[in-house]
């Protein structure tokens, strides 16, 4: 076990603190790729995977790129910042906080264009990606693509979506180390919350020996797929109507522990989180940002934790599964334009899909070791032609 | 003469080890070399390699080479340098290398995954290195996927058809892989890969191998082989008869292995110590090998006991001679068929010899309990001094033999003599004839001629006998002594219309030539052979020649052993041309039989 120093740090508790909030220049200097680089976005959940997949992971794991390809695999990270928080533009207050809308190169060459920061932005820019150059080759996502976005894909001339599952993730309710919530919170307890019917702790059914604080409840963006997740459930937790969200829910980026952590009452606030990025934060991956380089030696705490046990209404905790999917048009799987020079397989076949031939880099044990340095159980499934929602 | 050989033996030894091992993930193999790749390969030095790859198989052994669908290929695989100080994660990659490239800028592919190192569970010499260690898991691309992803077409002679690289990057926690790497040249051939660059050095070894006793020995014998490695390294000695294994594996002893064998089979063979060194990566093994004589064992001595039963008889009655063989030195039975026993009768000589004079009485092979008996019954009256001769069927076996003393059989005068008589029998020479129905007072009539459909040509046709009239063909019996064969023929003349026209001989066939067999008769199915006599056209009056049944004579019957009675039926057919003037025309068809 590595020592590991809790040092919290919450954007918006410096907002308050009156100081600046970052600026808009991009998070570092972003590789601008070459016409035949193979280039992934995708949203947040997933990032950390396909970013050790392609360039190796911080315990020492080679990524696909180790292996010196001509053409390299280049994924854009959802947040633009390296520690996955959100970036705010110049004016943002703690009530008040307005989007960076980040930006990144995708081809060498190009204007920046917005950052896609979500599953569903990415399924959104791949489907616009129409023109005789791919600039989008892939996206990753927590999010299959829906019948309509597979039926625009067919329009596209693609073939259609095709989805390859590379892990396995689940949703959970993550509060501050020291917080007031119970230990546990059932899906019933969590749509009270959400849809402001219970307000404080100690009105939770079964909690009456409680906290009297008032309970914050963040959620992630809605184009996030751990938003969507969350929704979904209480929906159907709500015999299946969509909940209405109380005003007091605020929105926050996901698998931000800083959301939590910089709440003006940490031990009150709870957010829908990944599992796998707690499990990434718990491995020491992210250092103090404030430490200038060659940055901190000590590890950051999250200042997180899951809210795992059995909820006070003796239900069973709230966790809810996703997955970890690349998408990319099924158009693509049949070029016989090979990625590497001298080589036999197509960029889809090299990386992600080949059926009956050798295992594709992230169906490998070196593929597989990288997804699980992110914190994602590997698992993989070539799905193919398949929609949700 | 003993001596000393290479290696070479040694490697195909290991060879046929290995390949019964390819489960552990890799072959043992010795460093044999490459044939098509001896040699430096084109692009070394890499300016990109800082050390070699060393192969290693589960056991910490050194392996230069595997099957092609090994996964892993190694199951350790070992930088001979430190790539960058303080990695402590190693990556095992596969390179296609491109005449004209330089290794830069080669395809290539992770064969595996990063693991750590050093690992403490690798065989102690490999867990105590600090060097570059990948270690290898089931379900690690194999070379051949490699070869499947990256496929070489090179097919010239430019040092890179069937080669690919192998490299090992280092990298570590906060540290991405090196650029650098260790890196081995292999080649693929067949199925197989074997490491060609750098080339595995091994430390030579040499066996002797001597026999006690020295050769020859006589079959049987126990003979002890003694292996001598040098230097005395740790090992195993695999004793061999040419290619068949003596025993299993004898463990080396302070430079010394021995076994012994009292089975070895009559012949010179070449005797073998194959030694296979227990430390792979430093020894090779080498064959001590040397040539043994093994003689057979001499032929046993036999003894041949002769009875005679009863031992006095009337002159003619049927008696009983018997010989028993057995091998003096034990009195065992010989086998049935050891050899053959001759019966003869001295008459009147005691002595039990055999001379001219020995009148043998007969021959028997050796039946089961090395009996041999001869029933004769045409003893005169008198004294009849039995003898019998015992030949083995192989005389390496056994030794010929003659009964000790000569058994009296006394043959007295009968009671009633017999009364000899002379019978006589005449056996006739026989006939062979050929015969038919038809003669010139009841001519055989094809009918009237008709137009054929295309109206070419005239034709007229008739059974010439038939399965319900055999009779009417053609008869034949041969009641000739001797078992003797024959062949009929046929042959016709033109056929007289008068007043000079006349229709070509060559124009009648005989067709559907078939025997008819008679119930009972000597001659059945399958003693005669038909021919059919055929023709090739239609000819006018005057062609000469001798097609159709014209000429000749024509054979459409033959028997090899012809005693017996047969018909031959078929069709007589007859084709004219169209010139043919109308009117009555008649011919005369000969059949003979020799």
């Amino acid at each position: 076990m590595k020592p590991r120093t809790t040092l919290r740090i919450g954007l918006v508790g410096l907002i308050a603190s009156g100081l600046t909030l970052m600026t808009a220049a991009p998070a570092w200097a972003d590789y601008a790729p070459q016409p035949g680089d193979v280039v992934g976005v995708g949203g947040d959940t997933p990032q950390f995977a396909l970013q050790f997949g392609a360039d190796g992971d911080y315990l020492g794991d080679a990524g696909f790129n180790a292996a010196g390809a001509y053409n390299r695999l280049v994924t854009f990270n959802a947040t633009a910042d390296a520690n996955g928080r959100s970036a705010y533009a110049q004016g943002s207050t703690e009530k008040n906080p307005v989007a960076l809308n980040p930006t990144d190169v995708l081809r060498a060459g190009t204007y920046p264009v917005q950052r896609v920061s979500s599953s569903g932005a990415s399924l959104t820019a791949l489907l616009a990606d129409k023109g005789a150059t791919e600039v989008i080759n892939f996206i990753f996502s927590s999010s299959e693509p829906t019948s309509a976005q597979q039926t625009t894909a067919g329009s596209n001339g693609w073939g259609y979506l095709h989805v390859v599952q590379i892990g396995k993730d689940s949703v959970e309710i993550a509060a501050d180390d020291t917080t007031n919530a119970p230990s546990g919170l059932s899906t019933a307890e969590l749509l009270g919350i959400y849809t402001g019917e219970y307000t404080t702790w100690n009105s939770l059914p079964g909690n009456s020996s409680g906290s009297g604080n008032t309970i914050i409840p963040l959620i992630p963006p809605s184009t996030s797929s751990i938003y969507k997740t969350f929704i979904a459930d209480l929906k159907t937790a709500n015999g299946g109507t969509a909940p209405t969200l109380a005003a007091s829910v605020q929105t926050v980026e996901q698998n931000d522990p800083t959301a939590v952590t910089g709440a003006s009452s940490p031990a009150d606030a709870i957010v829908p989180f990944s599992a796998a990025r707690l499990n990434l934060w718990n491995d020491d991956y992210f250092h103090n940002p404030a430490t200038s380089f060659p940055g901190s030696s000590s590890p950051l705490s999250p200042g997180v934790s899951l809210l795992t046990a059995t909820a006070p209404d003796a239900s069973s905790a709230y966790s809810s599964p996703i997955n970890d999917y690349i998408i990319f048009r099924q158009s693509d799987a049949s070029s016989t334009a090979a990625m590497e020079p001298g080589g036999a397989r197509n960029w889809v076949e090299t990386l992600f899909s080949n059926p009956g031939g050798s295992e594709p880099f992230f169906e490998k044990s070196a593929g597989e070791a990288l997804i699980a340095a992110s914190g994602v159980t590997p698992f993989y499934d070539d799905l193919g032609d398949v929609s949700s929602g | 003469m003993n001596k000393i050989v290479s290696s070479d033996k040694f490697l195909r030894s290991l060879t046929t080890v290995a390949l019964a091992t390819v489960a552990t993930g890799a072959l043992a193999l010795g460093w044999a070399g490459s044939a098509a790749a001896a040699g430096t390969p084109p692009w070394e030095p890499d300016p990109g390699s800082v050390g070699a790859l060393i192969f290693y198989n589960a056991f910490g052994q050194q392996i230069t080479g595997g099957n092609i669908t090994d996964s892993p290929l190694a199951a350790y695989v070992q930088g001979a340098d430190t790539i960058r100080a303080g990695d402590s994660t190693a990556t095992l990659f596969g390179y296609l290398p491109v005449a004209g490239e330089t290794p830069a800028e080669w395809s290539g592919e992770a064969l595996s995954a990063s693991t750590t190192f050093p690992k403490p569970s690798a065989p102690s010499a490999l867990a105590s290195s600090s060097l570059p260690l990948v270690t290898g898991a089931s379900g690690d691309e194999t070379v051949s996927q490699l070869e499947a992803d990256f496929p070489n077409t090179d097919t010239s002679n430019d040092g890179y058809a069937g080669m690919y690289q192998l490299r090992v990057k280092t990298s570590g926690p906060d540290e991405s892989a090196t650029t650098k790497y260790d890196s081995a040249d292999i080649e693929i051939t067949g199925s197989t890969w074997s490491v060609v660059y750098p080339a595995p050095t091994l430390a030579a070894t040499t066996t002797s191998l001597v026999t006690v006793p020295a050769s020859p020995q006589q079959v049987g014998t126990s003979v002890a082989l003694n292996a001598t490695v040098s230097p005395a390294v740790a090992g195993t000695v695999q004793f061999e008869d040419g290619s068949a294994d003596i025993g299993t594996p004898v463990t080396v002893a302070a430079g010394a292995a021995s076994i012994s064998t009292s089975t070895l089979p009559v012949g010179t063979e070449t005797l073998n110590a194959v030694f296979a060194p227990a430390a792979f990566a430093a020894y090779s093994g080498s064959t001590g090998s040397t040539s043994f004589t093994v003689t057979p064992a001499p032929a046993a001595n036999t003894t041949t006991a002769l009875g005679v039963i009863p031992t006095t008889a009337a002159a003619d009655t049927a008696v009983t001679i018997s010989a028993a063989l057995t091998q003096t030195s034990n009195s065992s039975a010989l086998a049935s068929g050891a050899g053959r026993v001759a019966f003869y009768d001295d008459g009147t000589d005691a002595t039990g010899d055999i001379t001219s004079n020995s009148v043998l009485l007969g021959t028997v092979t050796l039946g089961s309990g090395g009996l041999a008996s001869l029933s004769y019954d045409s003893f005169a009256v008198g004294a009849h001094n039995l003898v019998a001769a015992f030949t083995p069927t192989d005389t390496s076996v056994y030794n010929s033999s003659t009964t000790a003393a000569a058994v009296l059989f006394t043959a007295t005068t009968p009671a009633v003599l017999p009364a000899s008589q002379t019978v006589d029998v005449n056996i006739p020479a026989g006939t062979l004839t050929v015969t038919t129905p038809y003669i010139s007072s009841n001519p055989f009539q094809l009918g009237t001629a008709v137009l054929n459909p295309a109206e070419s040509s005239f034709s007229a046709s008739a059974p010439f006998g038939s399965a319900g009239n055999p009779s009417n063909g053609v008869s034949i019996t041969d009641t000739r002594a001797g078992d003797q064969s024959w062949t009929a023929s046929a042959t016709v003349t033109d056929f007289d219309g008068g007043s000079g026209n006349v229709i070509n001989g060559q124009n009648l066939t005989f067709t559907g030539v078939t025997p008819s067999y008679i119930a009972g008769n000597a001659l059945q199915s399958g003693d005669v052979v038909t021919t059919n006599v055929t023709n090739s056209a239609i000819y006018g009056p005057t062609a000469a020649g001798s097609d159709g049944l014209k000429g000749g004579p024509h054979v459409f019957a033959t028997a090899g052993d012809g005693n017996g009675s047969v018909y031959v039926d078929g069709v007589l057919t007859l084709t004219a041309p169209t010139s043919t003037p109308a009117g009555v025309y008649t011919a005369t068809l000969t059949f003979t039989i020799v």
